[in-house]
């Protein structure tokens, strides 16, 4: 249900001393027939369209079901719409039948004293505004987060409108536009009669914004409009922004995390030209924004983007956040030649389609399909460059596959190896996700009696038993990890080539911990010094377990050891760790080697990443 | 005995205290006993510096007897006539403009209201002139932007004060509507983007947010010159943080002037900070601001909370943060100096949803840094004069260690001068000081992450393929580091002055009134002027040492000498020609020579 997100309509309403008034309404009802819809609206309007197909059945259809939800007459829109005072100034949320209405009421009545006389001595009636309310209408069973962005654009909407309210009195103005053409339509023939609202899209600015913002929630999911010539909004509705065609549900907080996991060591992806991107750029927008897209490339992980840029990295990262929430580029991990990429499942396999084209405009000497079916194996990227492809020589060759993936990255047709890895074993990788947070992990040799001895511990034990047991199986036998591990280590010595093979098979630790017996108490007064590291770090029965590992006995491993310590809470993976820590892969690999009694490794999800996952 | 932890003193009205000597209070009272006066005996007294109060350390600190004086101490500057500038950013969203207001109004509410620093009982009430501009990159406005100029606010006026200024918006506001809907041709829109309106934007009457910034700096110096004698001056900025700086030099020279004239420049931060679902493209830089903030000891304040009146005059965070001049701030400036001060986050949001996403993360994330020593070299001269250019050139003190048992002193003193760089600048010197023999063994370190050192270290010729950003960070920092050396260098000659006494005997033809060098035309090097009288070896070693002073460039004298402003108007010798700014008949402009000062 792709266009649940999409409103159904927009309406302004205001009160005042004309009583409860609807000054616009969009889409409006059309008369006559299709041909007077503006710009063919009703037509754009996909859950009109699709209603049939959509909702079999469904009873109450009548509300929502020609989009323009006619069953409500204006005056009733504006009697339901414009709450009491003492209800403005907060979020407003109304629900009849199957359509819901969401605003933000703001009183402006403490504004536009001043205004008053000046307004209205034109016109004939005498008309003060107390409150006006801008409505989004949408389908009842939105999802609350959508319910939220709504509200936020409505107020958003109402402060800037209040603003020029107080400053120049532009929405009394409008209303007399309103006002005035109202009445000029209730005084026409009766068969000349025409739609107001349609005349009101001629004659009134904020009509046209207004119609402009549900337009462009309905296209794009993003809004830009200038109040009054002077203040700006714009809005995004990542649900929509991020659909590519039938899309999973993105819910605004899973956005926002992700966009905060946003690391170093990820690279951005444009999804746009950066022409078209300069464009859309407000003329003011923050100088810094401009430099990164000038320099942003998918080969350079963030860091080098930030040195590149001479900005900070922290701000580096809020701009590809703020771009990716406004989906005009994505996280991935640079493009490098260990990458192994794959097809994405919802590739489109016709043979002729929109992308065919492009993809021929841009590379005239490639197929599309012959190079998609390149991709159907995953394989390293570098050994693509080394076969098939072409007679071209090698260098130009590289360079012009890296152009190809790239691309087909922006159109979401390729994804990174680990995806498959991720469904095949998606039932143990939920299992795993659960376990990493448990810090306890009791191994095979260890007997029920020690458990007894500490009641706590047990506790947890017991409760993780069945998930470990299938853990230790995940990790006993070949898994992704493993094999990527035994790859990564062999080919360690490029760190600046960050990307680590997987996407989303970040490898994470958990420090299982067992209790032990008190002979291990002297050798802990012997190294007081890394235990005292250890002790801010552990609780007393972690760092016993950790002191009975043989390779504690030597002080370079312990220290090591002491020192990565605080990533050994299964939330940072290896390249999270390389990078704060600040140690090689090699040098890592070894002391999990060595720790590997009380240290694994396990597999979960990138939550930078999850969110592009899912547009695949 | 207790070991202070906050010592608070007081800088009196007449003077302005230069960050030099505010350091030399410290230490001279390193080590020593401090005894607060009283109430009376300070409002009294005539010095510079009092100490106000002091706090000792709340809990026992296990440091050995060694090194004791991690202090921190706080200078506190009452009554004060900081002026006071306000430049509000409209660039964006206008509704910022009320918020602004609202944001200046509490800040100023706040600053006038008496206090008492922690630990005397002595209430100020401090005297804060003010000049409120407005800034607009629309450089089409000719309006005037100075909403209001070097008024002294006190609890009495405020009020009206406030009041006009809100006018003085409101006009500004609708001025710049008027002025960017004219301009704008009847186009749809002067904020709109190109394919909105079918015509191409008009460009060229905005200025680039860059140079907005800068421009800014320099009116507010602008500005605090034109407000009357005061101890403490400082910028306050009220912005939404979209802001950008150009290029480091340029930026440089506006910090240099900044620290050296000691105005603080303070950022107040308008609006929330960064949310991903902000405004298409208008992104805050906290960073920057921060940065400046810290260079140039003021403070950065991402909101700015009511303060109600209360009758415990407590300080509250507008106190704190734009009038206590703290000696040791922290150098780091994405630690978030202002965080911690704030308990109870108050965010007026206008467009609330969601919180906040913390995406702030520690300046240097757990990276170790390189270090690698650039210099190191015994400089003759004391340790307080070395100590003195460099809190001129910014930097700020790190760590102060006293080794008793080896009696020796150490400093260490920091600048941040890139992104992922700093400089450190260590100093050690024999302790207690001696007056007879005085060395100062100092060391360069430059430290930063792997990567930026490796940058730095790099031939230049090898980075063809770096971006234009990176090179000029890079060609800055050893600009930097080139003129510590020089700034060095320059410190020992002047501070060769005693040991020699040609240096300071005025030679003969000198006091008769003859001038020792003249400029000879087109050069930019002195000659000597008395070569003529003889060869004279105490002549020739005099003009060598006053030669390199002579060369100085007089925007640095305040660096290294005791300078006074005298600001005077001058003259113009002949009437001045109706008609300045046009070219006369043979194409050429008029000159105007002004030698004498305007009386009265």
């Amino acid at each position: 249900m792709a266009d649940k997100c999409t409103p159904l309509g927009i309406v302004l309403v205001s009160s005042g001393s004309k009583g409860d008034l609807l000054l616009f309404r969009y889409p409006y009802k059309v008369e006559t027939s299709n041909e007077t819809a503006p710009n063919g609206l009703s037509k754009t309007n996909r859950f009109a369209l699709h209603a049939q197909d959509d909702l079999p059945g469904n009873p109450k259809r009548t509300a929502a079901s020609d989009g323009i939800f006619t069953c409500f007459t204006d005056k009733i829109l504006a009697i339901i719409l414009t709450p009491k005072t003492q209800l403005c100034k907060r979020p407003f949320e109304l629900t009849v039948d199957d359509v819901k209405f969401v605003g933000f009421p703001t009183l402006v009545q403490d504004v536009n004293q001043r205004w008053r006389e000046e307004v209205t001595s034109s016109v004939s009636v005498q008309a003060t505004m107390i409150m006006f309310n801008v409505v989004f209408v949408l389908h009842a069973d939105s999802h609350p987060s959508l319910i939220q962005c709504y509200q936020d654009l409505s107020k958003r909407l109402a402060v800037a409108l209040k603003h020029e309210e107080r400053r120049c009195g532009y929405l009394s103005r409008q209303a007399v536009v309103v006002h005035t053409t109202m009445d000029e339509v209730a005084a026409m023939p009766e068969d000349s009669e025409e739609s107001p609202f349609k005349l009101l899209m001629q004659r009134s600015k904020l009509c046209r914004g207004l119609a402009g913002v549900f337009q462009g929630l309905t296209k794009t999911g993003t809004c830009h409009m200038v109040i009054n010539n002077w203040i700006e909004v714009s809005f995004c509705l990542p649900h929509k922004v991020h659909k590519v065609s039938h899309m999973l549900k993105i819910e605004k907080n899973g956005m926002e995390e992700s966009v905060s996991a946003i690391k170093p060591y990820h690279a951005i992806l444009l999804l746009e030209r950066i022409g078209d991107l300069w464009e859309a750029l407000p003329m003011d927008c923050s100088p810094a924004l401009r430099r990164l897209i000038k320099f942003a490339s998918p080969l350079k992980n963030l860091q080098a983007l930030a040195s590149d840029t001479d900005l900070h990295l922290s701000q580096v990262f809020q701009l590809v956040g703020h771009l990716v929430y406004w989906g005009k580029a994505t996280v991935i991990y640079p493009v490098c030649e260990t990458n192994e990429y794959i097809l994405s499942p919802r590739v489109p396999t016709e043979r002729h389609s929109a992308l065919h084209e492009e993809f021929h405009q841009l590379f005239p000497s490639e197929f599309l399909t012959k190079i998609l079916a390149e991709f159907s194996l995953p394989t390293p990227l570098k050994e693509h460059r080394l076969s098939k492809i072409g007679d071209y020589e090698r260098a130009e060759h590289s360079a012009n596959l890296v152009k190809v993936v790239v691309w087909l990255l922006q159109k979401r047709l390729l994804t990174q190896t680990c995806y498959t890895t991720e469904n095949k074993r998606k039932e143990k990788k939920r299992l795993v996700d659960k376990c990493t947070h448990l810090c306890l992990h009791r191994t095979p040799y260890r007997g029920p009696q020690n458990d007894s001895e500490n009641g706590k511990d047990l506790e947890t034990k017991l409760d993780s038993n069945p998930d470990l047991a299938e853990l230790s199986k995940l990790y006993g036998e070949d898994s992704p990890a493993d094999k990527q591990t035994d790859r990564a280590s062999s080919s360690g010595g490029q760190p600046e080539n960050l990307s680590y093979d997987s996407d989303d098979l970040s490898f994470s630790m958990s420090l299982e911990v067992y209790s032990n017996t008190d002979d291990e108490q002297q050798k802990l007064l012997m190294r007081r010094g890394m235990v005292f590291m250890l002790m801010e770090r552990l609780t007393e029965a972690e760092r016993k377990a950790v002191l009975s590992v043989p390779a504690a006995q030597s002080p370079e491993d312990l220290k090591l050891f002491a020192r990565l310590s605080p990533y050994f809470r299964g939330k940072h993976h290896l390249e999270e760790i390389m990078y704060w820590a600040n140690v090689e892969r090699g040098q890592l690999y070894e002391l999990l080697d060595k720790f590997r009694s009380i240290l694994i490794t396990c597999t979960h999800q990138d939550a930078a990443t999850i969110t592009y996952k899912e547009f695949l | 005995m207790a070991e202070a932890a906050d010592v608070y003193l007081l800088m009196k009205e007449e003077y302005r205290i230069s960050r030099n000597t505010r350091a030399a209070w410290f230490f001279d009272h390193l080590n020593q006993t401090v005894t607060p006066k009283s109430d009376e005996e300070l409002l009294q007294s005539k010095e510079e510096l009092e100490v106000l109060s002091v706090l000792p350390v709340v809990e026992e600190s296990s440091h050995d007897s060694d090194e004791p004086s991690q202090q921190a101490m706080r200078f506190f500057q009452a009554p004060i006539f900081p002026s006071w500038q306000e430049d509000t950013d409209i660039q964006l969203g206008k509704v910022n403009i009320m918020n602004s207001f609202t944001c200046l109004s509490n800040c100023l509410r706040g600053l006038i209201q008496p206090f008492h620093v922690p630990g005397s009982s002595c209430l100020l009430s401090p005297m804060i002139y003010i000049t409120v501009v407005a800034y607009t990159p629309v450089s089409a406005l000719t309006t005037q932007q100075v909403l209001v100029q070097g008024a002294l606010i006190t609890a009495d006026v405020i009020d009206e004060v406030l009041e006009i200024l809100q006018q003085e918006i409101e006009t500004f506001e609708n001025k710049l509507f008027n002025c960017v809907n004219e301009t704008d041709h009847g186009g749809s829109g002067y904020f709109l983007r190109a394919q909105d309106g079918g015509l191409s934007v008009s460009q060229p009457d905005m200025a680039l947010p860059e140079s907005c910034f800068m421009n800014m700096l320099w009116c507010g110096i602008l500005a605090l010159q034109l407000l009357p004698p005061n101890t403490s001056a400082g910028i306050v900025v009220i912005t939404d943080g979209v802001i950008g700086v150009r290029e480091d030099p340029i930026l440089n020279n506006a910090l240099a002037k900044l620290r050296d004239s000691t105005i603080a420049c303070s950022f107040i931060q308008v609006g929330h900070g960064f949310l991903p679902h902000s405004a298409f493209g208008y992104i805050p830089h906290t960073e920057i601001m921060q940065f400046i903030a810290t260079a140039t000891q003021g403070s950065f304040l991402d909101q700015c909370p009511e303060v109600c009146d209360d009758s415990s005059h407590d300080m509250n965070i507008y106190h704190t943060a734009l009038l206590v001049w703290s000696f040791q701030k922290d150098i780091n400036p994405l630690k978030g100096y202002q965080q911690s001060m704030i308990p109870s986050p108050k965010v007026s949001e206008t467009f609330s949803s969601g919180k906040s996403i913390g995406l702030r993360m520690p300046r240097f994330p757990n990276l170790p840094l390189q270090r690698v020593k650039h210099r190191e070299e015994a400089l003759q001269t004391g340790l307080f004069t070395v100590m003195a250019v460099r809190l001129r050139e910014g930097f700020t003190i790190k760590q102060v260690t006293i080794h008793k048992s080896k009696g020796v002193i150490e400093v260490r003193l920091a600048l941040s001068c890139a992104q992922s760089g700093q400089i450190e600048y260590v100093a050690k010197s024999q302790w207690p000081p001696t007056t007879s023999r005085r060395v100062t063994h100092v060391e360069v370190v430059m430290e930063g992450t792997y990567d930026f050192i490796h940058d730095i270290n790099c031939p230049l010729n090898k980075m063809d393929s770096r971006s234009l950003f990176k090179t000029r960070v890079i060609k800055n920092f050893w600009q930097i580091i080139r003129s510590l050396r020089d700034a060095d260098r320059l410190l020992v000659h002047m501070h060769s002055f005693a040991a020699n006494p040609a240096y300071y005997v005025v030679p003969e033809g000198t006091s008769k009134g003859m001038p020792l060098f003249y400029m000879p035309p087109n050069s930019d090097t002195p000659v000597l002027a008395q070569q003529h009288v003889k060869k004279d070896e105490s002549l020739a070693q005099f003009a060598q040492f006053w030669k390199r002073i002579a060369l100085m460039e007089p925007r640095k004298w305040q660096r290294w000498l005791h300078t006074h402003q005298i600001a005077m108007l001058l003259m113009p010798d002949l009437p001045l020609p109706k008609h300045l700014h046009h070219p006369t008949a043979a194409g050429r402009f008029v000159s105007v020579q002004c030698k004498l000062a305007r009386k009265n």
